[in-house]
């Protein structure tokens, strides 16, 4: 494989594991925060 | 009651909705839900204020003190005030 | 941690904790804004959504100081959630600990017999309190002249006299707060009848017992006689309702009415401050306010100022922000071209030109519009027009079961569902409360703008209509106007179906007219376009990336022969997102959508401002040039070689999102405010699975009954 396909697909294991993080974060978090919301961050 | 009759008239009493538009007006009694009556008095809307209808809409306009109050046809009526007579203009 | 421990000193390392709280339309916010500036930061209050806005300054010296906004409130026993979290918070009952340090009431100069009220249940709490005498300047104009010593004196506490609006007295107000800190507390200024005293006695002792100071509880005996509703941060005393109810006959038996107590007594005494402090020139009954009023309060003059406010708003949104968007458009295009020059060929450069920045390009042009949207509604809410709407719409909103205060929240479920569900903390009704819950988020929010404005700018040409409204600024108009309408309807059923009641009379200030504090508007302006920009380099950058990758992989053969576009297809419809696509195609199909638009509406659960990205991802263009992802659009066609976008699909599309709660956000904090738990899940599950029926329902109408009239 190239090496500059290597490191995209290492950005997009990157992003898939920080939304997955980001979303057990917010689960865990819930019950003594607000949601985030989309345009305020509520 | 902190606002007496200076001038002894006869004492007549009438809700508040009655009252009509310019009219200046002693608050007698507040006859209403407990949770309106204590934001009521919060606004300044209390026994001894003075209030002036200064419109009449689907509410009713009222000035207490220099601040416009909205009211609602059924909250006015269950406040009696003793008519003042008109504002000076 | 509870009362009983005194006022508290700052310790050398932790900031001075100073809480803000005032009546609604004092110029609190500009207040707060004046103080602290750009260092916000805005949450909750721990266990409700009440929005919790805490900000920082620092003095000359360096010593640092924290200020948390309290919700605006009439007095310590107004009825709203919203207003009860200010009392828990002065009395360290609200559960995070943060006990003020000083209070700063602030106080409105023209209005001060009403503001005095607050001010003088704050100062019976035990904590040191600064008054501000805020809009002096206003107070000066309409003839009325404080004199401050006096005031001083007669309140005993230090008063500072300031305009926010303008920055003025701010830095005293910095110094008042320090200094206050050092000053012991003050205490109730007037004596209640001897006869009243007595009655009251027993009540004070068992607050007192209850883990209260003496200041506080002699508060909270004297408002209690208002009020019979239980409150959280009393609960936990036991007996309060027996003890409560023998105070009120013991007045009652002494010939008093206990209701009347606490207004009397404070008034009473504010009436004399009154006397010895305030001077008021005899001016004239008409003010500008009231002539202001005179045409938009007026019966037909009224709804017409309205909806002629309402057409500005979104022309604005839509036409002004154009030369703003297409600059934005210029600079992403100029990075895109520059960061993808030295990249190979392959799927790096892919990534970046067609992930990155096609996904948050197309997002980040929307940032003027959310801008212009938000500065609209803090001038609508600054000068005082908000209060007024909510008056001309109370007779509209009364026909469908609701209070004219339900309709500030649907207003603010225009920027945002999430702020709007949470303003109805401000109606005391459950049932109203709910009913208004359940309809805030068919208001068009602004993550529906992109979606809109990409669809409107590709499909609706701009034929002018009337000077200033095209038909594009048009169908916008009528989005908003149908969610509207459909919020008022949806309401209606509600309030004749599962929240049957009787509606709130109507009682509502109308603040005088003020103009808009320009740093005030900055301040909040600036807040939501920096969260707009955290959400667009955080969530949907790693959104994009994803999103480009399910579009990429897994690899399938092409063949080199067909011209370029043709191979992207067929790489696309094999890819993970395609084969999801043509799962969910079938659901879609009767909507005139094909998978691609089926995938879109799936991502842009995450925010609905994704459906936008999405297209630029699966297209591979849109970032770079939002006129090409419209070319792009409009040449798209199905497999049939019809059109896969015809201007019907694409209104289709629109009133899909209209309706649909296609936002996580939004039913996590209608879980929440609906009462949380068991409770919150049903009402979300209701409130997603109406609102999605609805949409589907509306778009199948719309595209069926378009093509029956002859529509593509």
């Amino acid at each position: 494989m190239r090496a500059d396909t290597i490191l995209a697909l290492a950005i997009v294991s990157a992003a898939a594991a920080w939304l997955a993080w980001r979303a057990v974060r917010q689960w865990r978090a819930r019950k003594d925060r607000g949601p985030d919301c989309a345009n305020c961050g509520h | 009651m902190t606002a007496p009759n200076s001038r002894e008239l006869p004492v007549c009493t009438c809700p508040l909705v009655d009252s009509e538009t310019g009219s200046a007006a002693t608050v007698v009694a507040i006859e209403c839900g407990e949770s309106e009556a204590c934001r009521l008095r919060a606004l300044g809307l209390y026994e001894g204020a003075q209030v002036s209808v200064v419109g009449k809409r689907h509410c009713l306009l009222v000035d207490v003190s220099g601040t416009r109050l909205a009211l609602g046809a059924d909250l006015a009526e269950g406040i009696t005030v003793r008519p003042q007579g008109r504002i000076a203009s | 941690m509870t009362a009983t421990a005194g006022p508290e000193r700052p310790t050398a390392t932790e900031p001075l904790r100073v809480a803000i709280i005032g009546n609604p339309n004092t110029g609190k916010t500009t207040l707060f804004n004046a103080l602290t500036g750009l260092r916000q930061r805005v949450g909750n209050f721990a266990g409700v959504t009440v929005e919790r806005v805490e900000g920082a300054f620092r003095m000359p010296d360096g010593r640092r100081v924290a200020v948390l906004d309290l919700p605006g409130s009439y007095s310590l026993s107004a009825g709203s959630p919203d207003e009860r979290i200010a009392l828990e918070v002065l009395l360290d009952r609200d559960g995070q600990h943060w006990r003020p340090h000083v209070v700063l009431v602030v106080v409105d100069a023209c209005h001060l017999e009403r503001n005095l009220f607050l001010a003088s249940q704050v100062c019976e709490l035990g904590l040191p309190v600064v008054i501000a005498l805020n809009q002096f300047d206003m107070a000066a104009e309409q003839g009325i002249t404080i004199d401050v010593p006096e005031l001083i004196h007669a309140i005993g506490v230090p008063v500072v006299p300031t305009v926010a609006s303008r920055g003025e007295g701010i830095e005293p107000l910095k110094k008042a707060l320090f200094t206050a800190a050092e000053l012991p507390p003050p205490a109730r200024r007037f004596t209640l009848p001897p006869e009243i005293e007595a009655s009251l006695a027993p009540l004070v002792t068992h607050l007192e017992r209850g883990g209260l100071a003496r200041g506080p509880a002699e508060m909270e005996a004297l408002r209690l006689l208002g009020v019979r509703r239980g409150e959280k941060h009393l609960a936990h005393i036991p007996d309060l309702a027996r003890e409560l109810d023998a105070a009120r006959d013991a007045i009652r038996a002494v010939g008093h009415t206990p209701e009347r107590e606490e207004s009397e007594a404070r008034y009473g005494w504010i009436g004399e401050v009154m006397q010895r402090t305030v001077r008021r020139r005899a001016a004239g009954t008409e003010t500008t306010s009231d002539r202001v009023d005179a045409v938009v309060l007026h019966r037909l003059g009224g709804p017409l100022v309205f909806l002629a406010i309402m057409a500005l708003v979104f022309q604005a949104v839509f036409s002004w922000a154009a030369p703003m968007q297409d600059a934005i458009e210029a600079v992403i295009h100029w990075l895109g071209a520059l960061v993808a020059a030295p990249l190979p060929e392959g799927d790096l450069k892919s990534l970046v030109v067609d992930g990155v920045f096609a996904g948050v390009g197309s997002v980040l042009v929307f940032l003027p519009q959310i801008a212009i949207l938000f500065a609209f509604i803090g001038v609508l809410e600054q000068s005082g027009y908000m209060a007024r709407a909510a008056f001309l719409m109370d007779r509209v909103m009364r026909r469908v079961g609701l209070h004219g205060k339900s309709f500030i929240p649907m207003l603010s479920g225009y920027a945002c569902a999430v702020p709007g569900i949470m303003a109805t903390r401000t109606i005391d009704d459950q049932q109203e409360r709910l009913a208004t819950i359940m309809v805030v988020p068919l208001m068009s929010c602004s993550a529906r703008l992109p979606v809109y404005t990409l669809l409107i700018a590709t499909f609706v040409p701009a034929l002018p209509l009337l000077p200033g409204l095209d038909l594009q600024g048009a169908t916008m108009l009528a989005m908003y106007l149908l969610g509207t309408v459909a919020a008022l309807a949806v309401a209606a059923l509600f309030r004749k179906t599962l929240l049957r009641g009787p509606v709130r009379p109507m009682l509502l200030e109308l603040p005088a007219y003020r103009w808009p504090s320009p740093q005030s508007l900055w301040v909040s302006v600036w807040q939501r376009c920096l969260l707009f920009l955290r959400r667009a380099g955080t969530v949907i950058l790693a959104l994009s990336i994803v999103l480009w990758a399910l579009a990429t992989y897994p690899k399938t053969a092409v063949d080199p022969s067909l011209p370029v576009e043709a191979q992207h297809e067929q790489q696309l419809a094999h890819s993970a997102l395609g084969g999801f696509g043509h799962a969910i195609e079938p659901a879609v199909r009767p909507l005139g959508y094909d998978w691609k638009i089926g995938v879109s509406i799936v991502a842009s659960f995450a925010a609905r401002e994704v459906f936008v990205s999405t297209m630029g991802t699966i297209y591979g263009v849109g970032a770079e040039d939002d006129a090409a992802l419209q070319d792009r659009l409009r040449r798209e066609t199905r497999a049939d070689g019809a059109p896969a976008y015809t201007p019907l699909v694409a209104v289709g599309l629109m009133v899909f999102y209209v309706f649909a709660l296609m936002c996580m956000s939004t039913i996590a904090v209608t879980i929440r405010e609906a009462g949380g738990g068991r409770l919150g899940w049903k009402w979300a599950g209701i409130q997603f699975a109406y609102m999605l029926a609805l949409a589907y329902g509306a778009a199948w109408l719309t595209v069926t009954a378009g093509r029956a009239l002859g529509f593509a």
